[in-house]
C-alpha cells in the first residue's frame, strides 16, 4: 500500500462511519450542527494520530499480554490531554460535546486501528493511517451534520461554538438567500424539521446516508454473491461428473 | 518470574509517563481554564446588568445556591443575581435571576442545560423576556402555554424562590 492509498483509505473505501460503522456514539450524538460535528471531528484526528504514533513508537516493548490496557491508557490520556486544551482554548465548544470528549476514549475506531494498524506498521505510516481516518471520520461527521442541521434550521452556521477565523457568528449558508430571491421576508428556521435536531432524526440522518453510500456497494455484493453461487454450482456439477464416471469405469472393470 | 516483572515495569512506565504529561498540561492549561471560566460567568452577568462592574458571590443552601451581588464603578449596589439549579425529568437546568436592589426583575437567563435542547430555545426565545419589569412585591405573572412545560417551570420556580429569598433577606 503506497503512503497516499494509506491516507486515502479512510475517506471513502474504508470510512469509519458509513464502511465500518464505528464511532456511532458520537455520530449521533454531537452531529446536531455542523460547528459541533467539525470539532469532535478535529479532536478525534488528534487523538487517533497521537495514539497511533505512541503505539508505534512503543509496538516492541509492550508485552502482548498487557497490549489492550497499554493502548487504553495512552489513548486516555491524549482525550485528557485534549480535553483540557479544548476547554482553555475553546469553552463553547468544550461545553457544547460535554461527555463526548471523555468517550473518545472508547471509540472503537481509535482503539481499534492501534490494534489493526498501529502495533504492526512503523511510525509514519501509523501516523499517516492516523490523520487518513481520522479525516475519514470527520467527513462522515460533517455530512450528518450537514444534513442534519440544513433539515432542522434550513441553513448552516459557523462562529458560535469553533472561535476561530470569525469574531462572532456568521451564516454559511441558508435556503432563505435562495427563497428570498423570489418573495420577501422569507423565514426558513420557521419552517425547519425539528426532529433532526434530535436523536430520532440523527438515526434517520445516518440510516439514510448509509443507504445512499452503500447503494453500489451493496449492488456488487449481490452480483458477485449469484456469480460465486453459480462458480460453485458449476464445480459441483464437474465433480458429480466425475464421480460418475469414475463409478461408471469401475462397474466397466469389475464386469470384465 | 523476570517476565512478570517486565510487564509490571512496562505498565508502571506507561502510566508514570502518562501520569506527568497529564501534571504538565494541567498546570499549562489550569490558568487560561479559570480566565475563561471567570470571562464566562461575567458575560452571563453582563447580560442581566450592563453597567456591572465588580461582583461578590455567596454560596447558599437548596434551590438558590448562590446570590451574587453586583456593584457598578462607583462600587453601589446595582442588584443581585440568584443562580439556582435544579433537577426536572429531563435533566439539570442552572436559571440566572437578576432582581434590582428596588425589587424589580431583570432578565432571566438559561446558564446552562441538560433539557431537550429544543425545548429549551423554545423558552429562551420566547418565554424568558416576560419576566423582566415585574415587581417582585407582587404576584408573577407567567406564561401559561409555552410548549416546553418541564424547562418553563423548572425556570418559573427558581424565579419565584430568587424573588421570596429577597424578599425575606431584604437584599442582604
Amino acid at each position: 500500500m503506497t503512503k497516499m492509498q494509506n491516507f486515502t483509505k479512510g475517506f471513502f473505501k474504508e470510512n469509519p462511519i458509513f464502511v465500518y460503522l464505528l464511532g456511532m456514539c458520537p455520530s449521533l450524538a454531537v452531529t446536531a450542527t455542523v460547528e459541533t460535528s467539525l470539532g469532535m471531528g478535529i479532536l478525534v484526528i488528534l487523538v487517533l494520530t497521537a495514539s497511533n504514533i505512541v503505539v508505534s513508537l512503543f509496538k516492541d516493548y509492550i508485552p502482548d499480554q498487557v497490549r489492550t490496557p497499554a493502548y487504553i491508557v495512552i489513548i486516555a490520556t491524549f482525550v485528557t490531554i485534549i480535553s483540557m486544551v479544548t476547554e482553555a482554548t475553546a469553552l463553547t465548544l468544550f461545553d457544547s460535546l460535554g461527555v463526548f470528549i471523555p468517550l473518545i476514549v472508547v471509540n472503537c475506531l481509535i482503539l481499534g486501528r492501534a490494534e489493526a494498524f498501529a502495533s504492526k506498521n512503523n511510525v509514519v505510516d501509523s501516523a499517516i493511517d492516523g490523520v487518513g481516518m481520522g479525516l475519514g471520520f470527520t467527513l462522515g461527521l460533517v455530512t450528518i451534520g450537514i444534513v442534519r442541521e440544513l433539515l432542522a434550521t434550513g441553513g448552516i452556521m459557523y462562529g458560535i461554538y469553533l472561535p476561530f477565523f470569525v469574531d462572532s457568528p456568521i451564516t454559511i449558508f441558508s435556503f432563505d438567500w435562495i427563497i428570498n430571491l423570489f418573495t420577501d421576508g422569507f423565514e426558513i428556521s420557521k419552517y425547519g424539521i425539528k426532529i433532526f435536531s434530535l436523536p430520532p432524526g440523527a438515526f434517520i440522518s445516518i440510516g439514510l446516508l448509509l443507504a445512499i453510500f452503500n447503494f453500489r456497494g451493496v449492488k456488487k455484493a449481490k452480483k458477485a454473491e449469484i456469480a460465486k453461487k453459480i462458480m460453485i454450482a458449476e464445480k459441483k456439477a464437474i465433480a458429480l461428473e466425475k464421480k460418475k464416471l469414475a463409478a461408471a469405469k469401475l462397474v466397466k472393470a469389475g464386469d470384465e | 518470574m523476570l517476565d512478570k516483572l517486565k510487564v509490571a515495569f512496562v505498565l508502571f512506565l506507561i502510566g508514570s509517563l502518562s501520569g506527568a504529561s497529564i501534571y504538565l498540561v494541567n498546570e499549562a492549561t489550569e490558568d487560561e481554564i479559570t480566565l475563561k471560566r471567570y470571562e464566562q460567568q461575567v458575560a452571563l452577568y453582563e447580560e442581566i446588568f450592563p453597567a456591572i462592574d465588580t461582583f461578590e458571590t455567596i454560596e447558599l443552601d437548596g434551590l438558590i445556591t448562590s446570590k451574587i451581588t453586583i456593584l457598578d464603578e462607583s462600587n453601589e449596589i446595582i442588584g443581585y443575581i440568584y443562580q439556582g439549579k435544579l433537577t426536572n425529568n429531563y435533566g439539570v437546568l442552572s436559571v440566572l435571576v437578576g432582581i434590582t436592589k428596588d425589587g424589580v426583575l431583570g432578565n432571566v437567563i438559561i446558564a446552562s442545560s441538560t433539557n431537550t435542547p429544543t425545548f429549551v430555545q423554545v423558552i429562551k426565545d420566547g418565554h424568558l423576556s416576560g419576566f423582566a419589569g415585574q415587581d417582585i412585591n407582587n404576584d408573577l405573572e407567567i406564561d401559561t402555554r409555552t410548549g416546553a412545560t418541564y424547562t418553563y417551570t423548572s425556570v418559573v420556580d427558581v424565579v419565584t424562590a430568587a424573588a421570596v429569598y429577597q424578599l425575606e433577606n431584604g437584599g442582604e
